[in-house]
């Protein structure tokens, strides 16, 4: 009898270890966090360029996690369109760098008319070299929130008139592995 | 049983520590999703609060006495990992997301902005293990499984759940096997957070040969799960549900509502250890160990 308890206890304290092992599961959050750069250039110059500086602790969901972030991966980034003056067609170039530092992507939309990105957003294709760039980027802001990024727009018009203005967003999505 | 008592409350406590971290996922989530995100745990949670609570059609006609350990073990089918998403004018589900127990997030762009869902737990197999105490008189047998409260961050988490359970074969003369009915409540409370209120209606029977007993049942159950939680807005936010700190409150109802469950027990003097399968819209295993006379 002794050793039928015995067995059972064994046979539970297993199950118990094959339930804490999938309550570990728990213990990690793969963080979707959307953040939006906001660049507005205006002006009669053509090209016409502007720029705007962004610290992800800007972004609520990003400051309120970060102590519990150990890694963040990039998902997907895109161009979209807030609102356009004056420009039927042109190129736009957007270029995300680190302030005063490396830049990460750059990518250009060829004889475009912006307006079309208002309601479907473009979405940035990077390379695998511009991807490890932003993982690099963003796992060392982790440990030094010191850089921030800049995110710059020129508009090369080709049919439009001046003055010319265009305001819009580079969309970014990144995964934080949240721990607790 | 002092071991196996302080096994239940480890269990407990490594449980409810997971349920208070399902804030952090709900609060990403709008109420128009949220209910085809918990959906599955609904019915999970259910079907595992409404397992485990016969192993024998055999009901003592003097008295009775058992303490059981049980324990379930929840296969979540592949459909009941993802769905398709309800988003705001503009955007297009394109991809699935996943649910409570599904694995990472979607993110859709639009006219907004990017909307994010949450990530599930990436589990396939949800374990569970309630322990039960039945006492039984006149051909009937009561059955009664509670947990105290157990305070955890701040948040009280408990479990009570009561049976009843009445012989029918005593009333049908050389009838050649047992067979009884049973009914069952449970509520399941973590405050503040989540409520599950459980109840099945069952007919079962067994056949004892010796030290062993085969036994099989259906069951009728349902499941009604309340979950509150709040949204920690993000003026950024692509998803206008999502702009602005509010409370969520909602009901939704688990979709198990019948199985089939086929097991055996093996009977070592005051010892008891079955096992079984159900099969409902979620297959569940389960096993207990039961110090009974």
């Amino acid at each position: 009898m002794k050793k039928i308890i015995i067995a059972l206890l064994i046979l539970f304290t297993v199950s118990f270890v094959i339930v804490n092992i999938n309550c570990n599961k728990f213990n990690t959050f793969p963080l979707n966090i959307p953040f939006s750069v906001n660049v507005e250039v205006e002006g009669s110059n053509n090209p016409v360029s502007s720029f705007t500086q962004y610290c992800l602790n800007q972004n609520r969901t990003f400051k309120n996690y970060a102590e519990k972030m150990k890694k963040i991966t990039f998902i997907e980034a895109a161009w979209r369109t807030d609102s356009v003056r004056n420009i039927t067609t042109g190129t736009v170039n957007v270029v995300v760098k680190i302030v005063g530092g490396d830049t990460l992507f750059q990518k250009t939309l060829n004889g475009t008319n912006p307006a079309t990105y208002k309601n479907m957003p473009y979405i940035l294709s990077l390379t695998a070299v511009e991807i490890q760039a932003l993982h690099n980027y963003f796992n060392a802001y982790l440990k030094n929130p010191n850089q921030c990024l800049e995110a710059s727009v020129a508009a090369t018009v080709t049919n439009g008139t001046p003055p010319y203005y265009l305001k819009g967003f580079v969309d970014l999505v990144v995964e934080a592995e949240t721990k607790f | 049983m002092q071991k196996l008592l302080s096994f239940f409350v480890l269990f407990i406590l490594a449980t409810s520590t997971s349920f208070s971290q399902w804030e952090d996922r709900f609060e990403k989530i709008s109420e128009t999703n949220v209910k085809q995100y918990t959906q599955p745990f609904a019915t999970a949670f259910g079907t595992a609060m409404n397992s485990g609570a016969f192993h024998s059609a055999d009901v003592s006609d003097v008295f009775g006495f058992s303490l059981s350990f049980k324990g379930m073990y929840i296969f979540i089918p592949d459909k009941q990992l993802t769905f398709i998403p309800t988003l705001p004018s503009g955007y297009t589900a394109a991809q699935k997301t996943a649910t409570i127990f599904g694995n990472k997030g979607a993110t859709y762009a639009g006219p907004d902005g990017y909307i994010t869902t949450p990530p599930g737990i990436n589990i396939k197999q949800m374990p569970m293990a309630i322990p039960q105490i039945g006492l039984s008189l006149l051909n009937t047998e009561a059955l009664i499984r509670y947990i105290p409260d157990i305070d955890i961050e701040g948040k009280k988490l408990g479990l009570f759940g009561v049976g009843v359970k009445h012989s029918i074969s005593k009333y049908i003369p050389l009838i050649p096997v047992d067979v009884a009915v049973q009914v069952l409540y449970s509520k399941f409370k973590v405050t503040d957070l989540i409520e599950v209120k459980n109840l099945a209606f069952n007919a079962h029977t067994s056949k004892t040969f010796g030290v062993f007993t085969p036994y099989f049942g259906l069951q009728y159950e349902s499941t009604k799960l309340d979950l509150s939680y709040n949204i920690k807005g993000d003026p950024s936010s692509g998803d206008p549900l999502l702009r602005q700190d509010k409370d969520v409150s909602l009901s939704l109802d688990g979709e198990n509502s019948f199985r089939a469950t086929f097991g055996a027990a093996l009977k070592l003097a005051v010892f008891v250890i079955n096992a079984d399968a159900s099969f409902g819209s979620q297959i569940v295993l389960g096993g207990g160990i039961s110090f009974e006379f």
